[in-house]
């Protein structure tokens, strides 16, 4: 019985850890698939929203509004980088995911210069400061508010896919990029705005994060690896191929460290070597290897 | 064929010449910085051969730093081997962990080569703070310098070891010049610019990129062993990906395929640091943007401008008339 | 010379190479003709080992190449030429001669000497260029020399290897009357020695160069003897007039 409840948290645990890794990968994930970029600095900007966040609501005094200016504010970064740097590079990976991990170091002084070196702990919103009995424990609201807008964001993500016309040319774009590029102008401005949803949902993975992991610098490098983990063996650009993936790191980075504590991030890593050795476009490709 | 380059011999006498002089003359705080540069530009020179030269650019290199070091700290801290031939087996360690893993990470090229040689590198980082017998992620001290008493040279002053580490790094750069002049550089050319060409020629172009793959994490082993001994302490933090990263952005600033530009990239990183830090603590944001203006500006890196500048006064027609 | 048999290759449910078998003997001068689309590049792809086929043999001298990679073929004596350029931009000419030799030789394996005194590989170097009308360019970049020249040079990579067989993909593609008749000259020049397969669009090259003319459509082999039973053959008429319709 007892271990019973221990696993049924943790599930929820790795959960909760599942739909914020998923919100970080989708920006990532179609970043690389789509815009042929490797981002080293998305959870840069996931840093940013968790920080920018922290302070609005500190001086708001409202986490509801921290989650709807924290998210713009990152994207209006994101943008400015896109369109000044990102935009300029396409093609050249080496270069890309060098200037990137620069912005990375500037991210990182940045942060610590602005907002110094402590630990903050962003305040639960009190309409989400509950607790529920589950497992013979109580369990914050919260982590399945974070879950609940996780599921919320894979199904939006999934209609837009199919239903709008920007999710067309998304979907032509990760299959075939040349053809897409020949199809018209206005690929750009889709690669931009889906570019921009990305860094949104970083955003907002910032601000979720916020009251349960502690805002410090050095918590997008943190993140990075198991995000990029999750883009690699979902596949590049695959929305399904996120979520499975999301949910396999959750799970690990979840029950890794109890069952298995010195080995955790080495599977991890050895997890990411495997794939990219040997099935390089990921599990749920978008299209099938040939 | 070979073009000449003017500036490479003056610059690099003015590099290693300022560094050995410094070694020879300056105080504790300096002869750090000066040990501390001789020893990361080993390791530059090694990235920049596999980045400037064979086209593999590795964003986990410091992992071999890795293998060597811990193999040295194992073999003289635990097994009780002497310093000198714990040195080697390190470098030999290094040697074997790169062909296998270039064996590995060279069926896949571009950004998943980036992706896979920076888990591959993690893992090591992954065992290594988690390995017990290493301390953990705290490291482990008490580690010695190698014993050249007999001849005279006692490696455990600052100063004789500050000289040392330059001299095997003028070694290690006259090894690399050699190697990239060679037909075997040559091959690695061909390789860098266009594969599939080489390949046409009948290159077995994996085994050769396995074999450059080997040479340059034997020196990296080298210079992880080297780095062991200066800091005499042994930390998971040699192999991390950040400090993979940092040689890129080295070896790039200085000027890839360049191999003076790792040593000036180098001089420049540690300089900077120096300096900027004594005026503020928040050194990276400088260091980050700089590496970003001169990737966006001077992609060929500072000395891969200098020398293209140079090259046009000296012979604007050199290149031979394009036809008509 | 060479042995194609039953050579197959799909794409999914697209079928680009449909059985072709072919024989060629050793010196002759063979032309692989055929509208656009019917598999004549993947044809030699097939052949050079860039693509492996579905089923089939390939034998070059008797010996089974068909599970080879293709650097191994190039040591077995199969050499090609590219399409579309494909050479080392920012190389000299002779420098890339000689990069090209010291592949065939070993040399490459070299590290203890330089390249630069490698003197055996840059004669060579040069007498490739001076083969192919290229000697007088030899220091020039690659990436400076006209198209015409650039077409020449990978003739002579190609040559480097010191093939049995060479395969020519479209020698005269995208050049001009002058730059054609030129790169006529120099095919019809190379020694008996080699054995010839070229793919080619310009007719009056085939009919010029070729003694055996293979025509291809939908990767099967349709028609296959000397030029002047091509002419005049009602197939190939069809298909030819029937494109261009």
């Amino acid at each position: 019985m007892e271990l019973f409840n221990f696993i049924g948290i943790q599930v929820l645990n790795a959960l909760w850890l599942s739909a914020l890794l998923f919100m970080l990968a989708v920006g990532l994930s179609v970043e690389f698939g789509l815009l042929d970029v490797l981002n080293l600095a998305h959870c840069t900007l996931y840093m940013l929203g968790a920080y920018i966040g922290y302070t609005v609501a500190q001086i708001a005094g409202s986490y509801w509004v921290a989650l709807v200016v924290a998210p713009i504010a990152v994207t209006i970064i994101g943008a400015l980088l896109y369109w000044g740097l990102l935009s300029r590079l396409r093609g050249n990976h080496l270069i890309q995911a060098l200037i990137t991990f620069g912005l990375l170091f500037v991210g990182y002084d940045a942060t610590r210069l602005i907002w110094g070196v402590e630990q903050f702990r962003m305040a639960v919103p009190d309409l989400l400061s509950a607790t529920v009995p589950v497992f013979d424990q109580t369990y914050p609201i919260y982590r399945f508010f974070v879950l609940g807008v996780g599921l919320l964001t894979v199904l939006c993500l999934y209609l837009g896919l199919e239903r709008t016309r920007l999710g067309a040319v998304v979907r032509a774009g990760v299959d075939d990029r040349e053809m897409a590029a020949t199809l018209g102008i206005n690929i750009d401005r889709a690669f931009f705005t889906v570019f921009c949803i990305g860094t949104a949902l970083a955003g907002i993975a910032g601000v979720l994060a916020a009251p349960i992991r502690s805002v410090e610098p050095g918590m997008d490098v943190e993140i990075l690896i198991p995000a990029l983990v999750v883009v690699v063996i979902g596949g590049p650009g695959s929305l399904k191929g996120a979520v499975l993936g999301a949910v396999l790191i959750g799970t690990a980075e979840t029950f890794g460290p109890v069952l298995v504590p010195d080995f955790a991030s080495f599977i991890m890593y050895a997890l990411m070597a495997l794939v990219l050795l040997l099935r390089p476009q990921g599990l749920l490709p978008v299209k099938p290897a040939h | 064929m070979q073009r000449r380059d003017p500036l490479a011999l003056p610059l690099l006498a003015l590099l290693f010449g300022g560094l050995f002089a410094t070694g020879l003359y300056a105080g504790a705080y300096w002869l750090t910085i000066v040990t501390e540069i001789a020893i990361f530009t080993i390791f530059a020179l090694s990235v920049d051969f596999l980045v400037g030269y064979a086209g593999l650019v590795t964003f986990g290199h410091a992992g071999f730093m890795g293998v060597g070091a811990y193999a040295l700290a194992y073999l003289s801290h635990f097994a009780g081997w002497p310093v000198g031939l714990s040195i080697l087996a390190g470098i030999a360690a290094g040697a074997l962990a790169g062909i296998l893993i270039g064996w590995l990470v060279t069926r896949v090229s571009g950004v998943f080569f980036i992706m896979v040689t920076l888990a591959v590198s993690m893992m090591f980082w992954a065992w290594a703070s988690r390995s017990p017998v290493f301390g953990r992620d705290d490291g482990l001290g008490g580690m010695k310098r190698m014993n050249l008493r007999a001849i005279g040279i006692d490696l455990n002053d600052p100063r004789t070891f500050a000289i040392v580490c330059v001299i095997a790094a003028a070694l290690i750069y006259l090894l690399f010049w050699w190697l990239v002049r060679s037909p075997f550089g040559q091959i690695l050319k061909g390789i860098k610019q266009n594969e599939n060409r080489i390949r046409a020629q009948g290159l077995p172009v994996q085994s050769y990129k396995v074999a450059a793959f080997a040479v340059a994490s034997a020196v990296a082993a080298f210079a992880g062993t080297l780095h062991l001994q200066n800091t005499k302490f042994v930390h998971p933090e040699v192999a991390h990906w950040i400090k993979s990263g940092e040689s890129l952005i080295v070896v790039i600033v200085g000027g890839a395929g360049t191999l003076v530009g790792p040593v000036i990239g180098t001089f420049l990183f540690f300089v900077f640091h120096r300096v900027v830090e004594s005026f503020t603590q928040n050194w990276q944001i400088w260091m980050g943007l700089l590496f970003i203006a001169i990737v966006l500006m001077a992609p060929e890196g500072i000395y891969g401008r200098l020398r293209s500048l140079t090259r046009k006064r000296a012979a604007p027609s050199r290149e031979g008339a394009p036809d008509a | 010379m060479l042995e194609i048999g039953e050579l197959r290759k799909s794409f999914g449910s697209l079928v680009v190479t449909d059985g072709v078998s072919l024989a060629i003997a050793a010196g002759a001068r063979e032309a692989v003709i055929g509208p656009n689309g019917a598999g004549k590049t993947t044809l030699f792809n097939l052949l050079s080992g860039e693509l492996k086929p579905d089923s089939g043999t390939i034998r070059l001298a008797g010996r089974d190449i068909t599970r080879l990679p293709p650097d191994r073929r190039v040591k077995a004596g199969l050499a090609r030429s590219f399409q579309r350029n494909n050479l080392f931009l920012d190389m000299t000419v002779a420098e890339s001669l000689a990069t090209a030799v010291a592949v065939r030789t070993g040399e490459s394996l070299v590290f203890w000497r330089s390249f630069a005194a490698s003197r055996h590989l840059h004669a060579q170097a040069e007498a490739l260029a001076e083969s192919v009308g290229l000697a007088d360019r030899r220091d020039a970049l690659v990436r400076h020399l006209s198209y015409g020249s650039q077409r020449q040079l990978e003739i002579a990579m190609a040559l480097a290897a010191e093939p049995a067989l060479l395969l020519l993909d479209e020698p005269t593609a995208g050049m001009s009357p002058e730059e054609t008749r030129a790169m006529q000259r120099l095919i019809a020049g190379l020694p008996r020695s080699l054995t010839l397969l070229l793919i080619e669009h310009d007719m009056d090259v085939v009919f010029d160069i070729a003694e055996r003319i293979t025509v291809l459509d939908y990767g099967r082999v349709l028609v296959q003897g000397p030029p002047a039973e091509i002419r005049r053959s009602p197939i190939v008429r069809q298909i030819y007039l029937g494109e261009m319709a």
